[in-house]
């Protein structure tokens, strides 16, 4: 159920991933199968870079030295880099610091992503599907660790943290949550929120951020929303992909829905003025 | 007191061991490439130990077999001097062979054939040879020990196991027996680090054109 997914002006989603992990493509995306699928994504990914992979070989007990097998794969990216795509031999992982709504953007992207490597170099199946959301919520005026978030994030995953369940002579220092639903046969998300200081994603890292905010205090809800193959690896194919992608950012959008409240809406992200 | 700002990656140790059961999250760029910089380090160490523990088994072998060889020498050495000469005879090396092994002449030798005493070093030399051959002969399924003595360890150059044993590297006698004369150059660099350019051949064969073998300058292109 796409759709409905208008970003706000002012959104605290910092990364969004997608990996799909698959049995390792025979000859992996060296030589002609890059070329190609450089070809069918220059439209989206203009820029492709190489990252290097080695491999050591050793031979236990004999008294030859370790071989060494160098293996290169592809890194796709947009010019500004805030979009990249690497393709490994048994994983593929596309991620944007730049999401601009699901149906609109992502979506799409991710249909021209798997039609390529469909097209290009078929891999013989889909071993796991995961759709991650990493958000950081940065509220002016909450700026001291633990900080209090009341109000702003959904009382529910405040619990260990409320001042009324803490005894009087202990002092909340730090708190962490993680929670794992099942969604639907075989998918599951996990959601790991709490505050932290500084960035949940680097903003020097290659997929760059644009116009980060300032490190500080934030409140994280990082959401992996996937699916694996339990019993049969069903064939990797665009539209079956396409359709659980769909089914798995479903269950995201709606815990995102639940774990802010309308005030965070109002007073942060629906801000045109970005906060820093 | 210090006060903790983030949350401990290694709790407590308990007979618990790990108690929750939650899946590693989705991979991103970052997660899969440092992914591959870790396990190649990983790998990188591991081929590391493996090698080190390679050279120290190798290390503690060649000490076991060089214990091992003096004790047997030790033992040998308290029998009849012409009796191991004679020993020596009977597995197929010449006098001429044993004298030069031995770090003496040939007469020295004959004199000892005769029954009269040699000095401890010189008995000890003589124990040490017979006590190499019977621990190749027993360890390593070498039957003619003397003719593989005899054997140039490589086609390039004339070091024979012969050699070894004149220059007292009975070590080095063990160790290619133990190799199964995997490693020759190996122990020719330790033997004789410019062996390579000593025994180098300036002239070459080669097919000629009428299809006969002829030779040239190693150097010289026809």
């Amino acid at each position: 159920m796409p759709g409905d997914t208008s970003p706000f002006p002012n959104p605290p989603l910092a990364l969004t991933v997608l990996e799909i992990r698959y049995p390792e493509v025979v000859g992996g995306f060296g030589g002609e199968a890059r070329i190609a699928l450089k070809d069918a994504l220059s439209e989206f990914l203009p820029l492709m870079e190489s990252q290097a992979e080695e491999q050591f070989e050793v031979a236990i007990g004999a008294s030859a030295p370790a071989s060494v097998q160098r293996r290169v794969f592809p890194r796709f990216s947009t010019r500004d880099r805030t979009t990249g795509l690497l393709v490994k031999q048994d994983a593929m992982v596309l991620e944007t610091t730049a999401y601009e709504g699901w149906t609109e953007h992502f979506r799409p992207l991710v249909g021209e992503v798997v039609g390529a490597l469909e097209q290009v170099s078929r891999p013989d199946g889909v071993l796991r599907i995961g759709l991650r959301y990493i958000d950081e919520i940065r509220i002016p005026g909450i700026e001291w660790a633990p900080g209090d978030w009341r109000g702003y994030i959904d009382e529910h995953l405040l619990a260990g943290a409320a001042p009324d369940f803490i005894p009087a002579h202990m002092r909340l220092s730090v708190w962490q949550g993680v929670a794992q639903y099942q969604t639907q046969a075989g998918s599951t998300l996990a959601v790991r929120y709490g505050p932290q200081e500084g960035y949940a994603v680097d903003p020097q890292s290659a997929t760059r951020r644009h116009r980060p905010p300032r490190p500080g205090l934030f409140f994280l809800l990082d959401s992996d929303s996937y699916w694996q193959s339990d019993e049969e690896v069903p064939e990797f194919e665009a539209d079956w992909l396409l359709n659980r992608c769909d089914q798995l950012h479903a269950p995201v959008r709606e815990f995102f829905k639940i774990a802010v409240t309308n005030k965070l809406r109002d007073e942060v992200f629906n801000q045109s003025v970005k906060v820093e | 007191m210090a006060q903790a700002s983030s949350i401990g990656q290694s709790p407590t140790g308990a007979s618990v061991g790990r108690y929750w059961d939650i899946e590693p999250p989705t991979r991103t760029i970052n997660d899969v490439v440092d992914e591959v910089g870790n396990l190649r380090n990983r790998t990188k160490l591991l081929a590391d130990d493996t090698s080190h523990l390679h050279w120290s088994a190798d290390g503690l072998h060649s000490d076991a077999l060089a214990i091992e060889l003096q004790a047997s020498t030790s033992q040998r050495a308290k029998e009849n001097l012409s009796e191991l000469l004679q020993e020596l005879n009977s597995l197929g090396f010449s006098w001429r062979a044993i004298a030069r092994i031995a770090q003496v002449s040939v007469p020295a030798l004959r004199k000892w054939r005769m029954g009269l005493s040699a000095t401890g070093e010189n008995r000890r030399r003589v124990a040490e040879i017979v006590a190499l051959c019977q621990m190749v002969f027993d360890k390593y399924l070498i039957e003619d020990v003397a003719g593989w003595l005899e054997t140039p360890l490589l086609a390039d150059a004339p070091i024979t196991g012969l050699d070894l044993l004149a220059r007292d590297r009975s070590d080095l006698v063990l160790r290619l027996a133990c190799d199964y004369g995997e490693n020759p150059e190996q122990i020719l660099d330790d033997l004789e680090p410019g062996w390579r350019d000593q025994y180098a051949s300036a002239v070459e064969v080669f097919a000629a054109p009428d299809g006969l073998p002829g030779t040239r300058l190693a150097d010289q292109e026809t």
